[in-house]
């Protein structure tokens, strides 16, 4: 599950301010004893049930070649799987989850997927039985695979004719380039139409394991007589915790020897599409609450440049690996100063020039937006759920405004000039090549690779 | 529920107890409880207090949105949210930024037809600075010439971005204005381009003495903040503010649409778009229950009849589904498709008219009506997960019905509702001579 987190800008005259004190639900976990966690979040202030079948495998467990099959696997769950009895079509179990007016939510991404429903916590016991039958009893037939296979080809499209589609898929390939991040979720078309149902079967018997998952529980419930019904449906569930061979990938379409720059050609945008920056550590790295704050001043550094435009910049943090990514849209003829700016901005950050005024300021702006974050119980269940899969220590949320209050200037520092590397800068622009070139050129960076959309289908 | 009348306070203490749309449900059982207060100068005040919540939502209501512009200024409501926050003669442009945002607190503000709301959601130690700031720019902003040039820039660039990189926000402009003729809805909430260029700073002064006035605004606050507290700084910063009267609403009618309209527009995208709009009521009509869940049974979810036939059965859309649009005039109910690869949306437009006539010829079953009365009611339970989910839809009730008593009694309005008031809703709204329809084709 990817956490991102979104910082930008602040300013510094203000003491910080008194320490915090969040009171956080906290779940109780247990483990039932074919190995499956069951995460409890109860709480009764409001009559809703989450429940979610948490997996731990992603994008990334798809077998080599056969990229799309979780994604394959993910369109079937969302668009309701039947039960084994009730024939090819999907419309049986669908209609009974909505007949409980609830929501179905299936997302899957690189480490991990996850099925629930959302609903009235009067229908939790029918729609725990229903999520317990999706999940274990599900029978995807030919059809099924084959009308879902077509539906994601054609999702694809649409995602492949916006200029921010393009860029985010380019961007994930260029800067994870040569880890097992850098396919995401589909590596190409052609990949995807060798995906058939005996894949998604592979991958479902694999991963689909009480030890491999977690069972969400979050919001009004009677915890002890509910306990007996997760018993009754998930009880029997068997299988052991998978083993995991990723394997790394790199698009030999975008590689880039020499050149600066990667531009995906789209004639006729008048704007640009930016995407630029680097890895970063990991979540469980030490860095971690020091990077956050040199992310904030980055922020604000931005900010200072004084643009029409906004510029901003994320963390985002997976299992195993971090990406750093500023992001922008602007005019094409503007696109070579502001690239030259943000990369000024860059070598600045990197040779310590802030203030420690200014990573004051950070650690209040960061402290105190925290609590936004963790506003309601689903926040907190679902960012308590990465903390897990990042293999992060329980007390990551209770401790978050406790730690950044350590951070030091030396720490944010030091994390700073280790972190960017100029030389290895990831540049990705998505716009239109004729109008862009000249901009970048002028402003001396003319090296570039052009590649087409399509090269990236 | 209990009303208690207290010094000038009315105290509401909402316990909804609704059966949800089935006979052995179990009670919802919400606890809300909700202070009301108007100052003499005409303030509104909401103050929902939850010890419990991690922070605190403000949200101030103007009771001024597109609706009240009129031909020559129109996106003046939209341009004047972006002036809200180039400072006042007591604090500079960006002391929201400085004092709330470096602190964590998000700050932001909307526009729409209705209505104009600015909020900020923050630690609960920030709730004195932020009345301090709001109430400040309530009465005392700065407007001049330079910041009047420099917004108007950045509303063009924030709709050429919209407009270029959205192409939903076009395609929706179009149909409002297809739809519209007479009334305000018919113009975008960013304005005419031509209209923006022309704006003087006489006319924004004139607008913000018009409608920037306590008795034409609405704070609601929601979260973990102590009532006393927030009491004494609202009668601190805000009864200072003399009482002013907003002008009139003199709103003309849309007659009555009599002919189907089309629009077709092309730009560079994968695959057909189409939007289709039929006009509705207004929130306060008795007819918008019946039409919420005609909506929802038709498009809402997968098992929705349109996205079962025309998703998953026939295979010629990836994507369908609606909105009804009621707000505090008569609105639109609007439905949206996307086009399977390189299928003509007519296909989707001849499956469509099949469903509709089906509802009108045989109506729905109390089945799906029960499944479309539980969807309502958990969207409605779930915008009351944060302090700015309350904060929206109390702010929301009393601005658009001016009445909080809404806030219990608008659900179980839905109970009310049977099978023959949907086909009969069907019947008289879903007509082909009400109905606009713009289609967004791909350049050959």
């Amino acid at each position: 599950m990817s956490l991102v987190l979104k910082l930008v800008g602040f300013v510094l005259f203000f003491q910080l301010h008194t320490a915090l004190a969040l009171n956080l639900p906290m779940p109780e976990v247990e483990e039932l004893p074919n190995g499956l966690k069951v995460v409890w979040f109860v709480k009764d202030s409001l009559p809703l049930i989450d429940l979610s079948v948490f997996v731990k495998a992603g994008y990334r467990d798809d077998s080599e070649g056969k990229s799309g099959t979780l994604e394959l696997l993910s369109a079937l769950f969302e668009r309701g799987p039947a039960k084994k009895e009730s024939g090819p079509s999907s419309l049986p179990m669908s209609k009974t989850g909505e007949s409980f007016g609830a929501i179905r939510t299936v997302i899957p991404d690189d480490d991990s997927v996850s099925i629930g429903y959302h609903g009235l916590a009067q229908d939790a016991y029918e729609l725990l039985e229903l999520l317990g039958q999706e999940v274990l009893q599900s029978h995807f037939s030919i059809q099924q695979v084959k009308q879902a296979h077509s539906y994601i080809s054609d999702r694809r499209s649409q995602v492949l004719s916006s200029s921010e589609g393009l860029a985010q898929i380019a961007w994930q390939r260029s800067v994870f380039a040569s880890t097992n991040y850098a396919r995401g979720g589909f590596a190409s078309m052609k990949e995807f139409s060798h995906v058939g149902r005996e894949d998604i079967i592979q991958f479902y018997n694999k991963f689909f394991t009480p030890k491999n998952s977690f069972l969400l529980v979050a919001g009004r419930v009677d915890r002890p007589s509910f306990k007996k019904k997760i018993l009754s449906i998930f009880g029997q569930w068997q299988g052991s915790e998978p083993q995991h061979f990723m394997k790394i990938y790199r698009d030999a379409r975008l590689h880039r020897k020499r050149e600066k720059i990667l531009l995906v050609d789209r004639r006729g945008e008048n704007q640009v599409q930016i995407r630029l920056g680097m890895r970063a550590p990991v979540i469980r790295s030490s860095d971690q609450t020091s990077l956050l704050v040199g992310n904030a001043i980055l922020g604000e550094h931005f900010n200072r440049l004084g643009l029409a435009y906004s510029v901003q910049s994320i963390l985002g943090f997976k299992k195993d690996d971090t990406d750093w990514m500023i992001s922008s849209l602007a005019p094409s003829e503007g696109v070579g100063s502001l690239i030259s700016g943000i990369l000024e901005v860059l070598k600045t950050i990197k040779k310590g020039a802030f203030t420690e005024e200014e990573v004051e300021g950070a650690k209040v702006y960061l402290q105190g937006g925290f609590p936004l974050t963790v506003s309601s119980l689903n926040l907190v269940a679902s960012r308590w759920l990465s903390m897990t899969l990042f293999g992060l220590k329980e007390d990551y949320l209770s401790g978050y405004i406790d730690r950044m209050g350590q951070v030091n200037s030396k720490q944010v520092q030091e994390v700073l000039f280790k972190t960017i590397d100029l030389d290895r800068i990831v540049v990705v622009l998505v716009g239109d090549a004729m109008k862009i070139t000249p901009s970048l050129r002028k402003a001396g960076l003319g090296s570039i690779k052009k590649v087409s959309a399509s090269d990236l289908q | 529920m209990k009303i208690r009348i207290s010094s000038g306070f009315q105290v509401l203490n909402f316990f909804v107890s609704l059966l949800a749309a089935d006979v052995s449900a179990e009670e919802l059982g919400i606890r809300v409880s909700v202070e009301q207060k108007k100052l003499a100068n005409g303030l509104s005040v909401i103050l929902a207090e939850d010890p419990s919540a991690t922070v605190v939502c403000y949200q101030t209501w103007y009771q001024v949105g597109s609706v009240d512009e009129i031909p020559g200024l129109t996106g003046i409501s939209h341009l004047f949210e972006h002036l809200m926050f180039k400072g006042t003669s007591k604090y500079g442009p960006r002391e929201f930024f400085r004092q709330l945002e470096s602190r964590g607190a998000e700050v932001n503000a909307f526009t729409t037809r209705d209505y104009t709301v600015y909020y900020e959601v923050f630690v609960p130690e920030l709730l004195e600075k932020v009345m301090d700031l709001e109430s400040d720019r309530m009465t005392s902003l700065v407007l001049d010439q330079e910041s009047l040039d420099h917004e108007r820039v950045v509303a063009f660039e924030e709709r050429k971005l919209r407009a270029e990189n959205f192409p939903e926000v076009k395609i929706q402009e179009s149909l409002w204005q297809l739809a519209f003729r007479s009334h305000p809805y018919h113009w975008p909430v960013t304005g005419f381009p031509s209209d923006l260029l022309n704006m003087k700073v006489s006319d924004l002064g004139k607008y913000y003495q018009d409608y920037y006035q306590p008795n034409n605004a609405l704070v609601v606050i929601v979260g973990n903040f102590k009532k006393e507290s927030a009491l004494r700084w609202i009668k601190k910063y805000y009864e200072p503010i003399p009482k002013h009267d907003r002008p009139e609403r003199k709103i003309p009618v849309e007659p009555e649409q009599a002919e189907e309209r089309r629009l077709i527009l092309r730009d560079r995208i994968g695959s057909e778009k189409f939007l289709q709009s039929y006009h509705i009521v207004a929130a306060d009509h008795e007819d918008s229950y019946s039409i919420d869940l005609l909506s929802n049974i038709l498009f809402e979810g997968p098992a929705s009849r349109a996205y079962r036939k025309l998703v998953q059965e026939e295979e010629i859309l990836t994507e369908i589904s609606s909105a009804s649009y009621t707000p505090a005039f008569p609105g639109l109910l609007i439905i949206s498709g996307k086009m399977r690869g390189k299928l003509s949306s007519e296909k989707a437009e001849a499956a469509l008219n099949r469903l509709i006539n089906d509802i009108q010829n045989n109506g729905v079953t109390e089945d799906e009506v029960r499944t479309a009365v539980k969807q309502l009611t958990i969207q409605w339970v779930d915008s009351l997960r944060t302090p700015y989910g309350l904060a929206q839809m109390l702010g929301t009730i009393q601005t658009v019905f001016g009445n909080l008593h809404r806030f219990e009694s608008d659900l179980a309005k839905y109970l009310q509702v049977r099978p023959v008031d949907i086909q009969k809703a069907a019947k008289k709204y879903l007509n082909p001579n009400n109905r606009s329809i713009v289609t967004w084709v791909p350049t050959t």
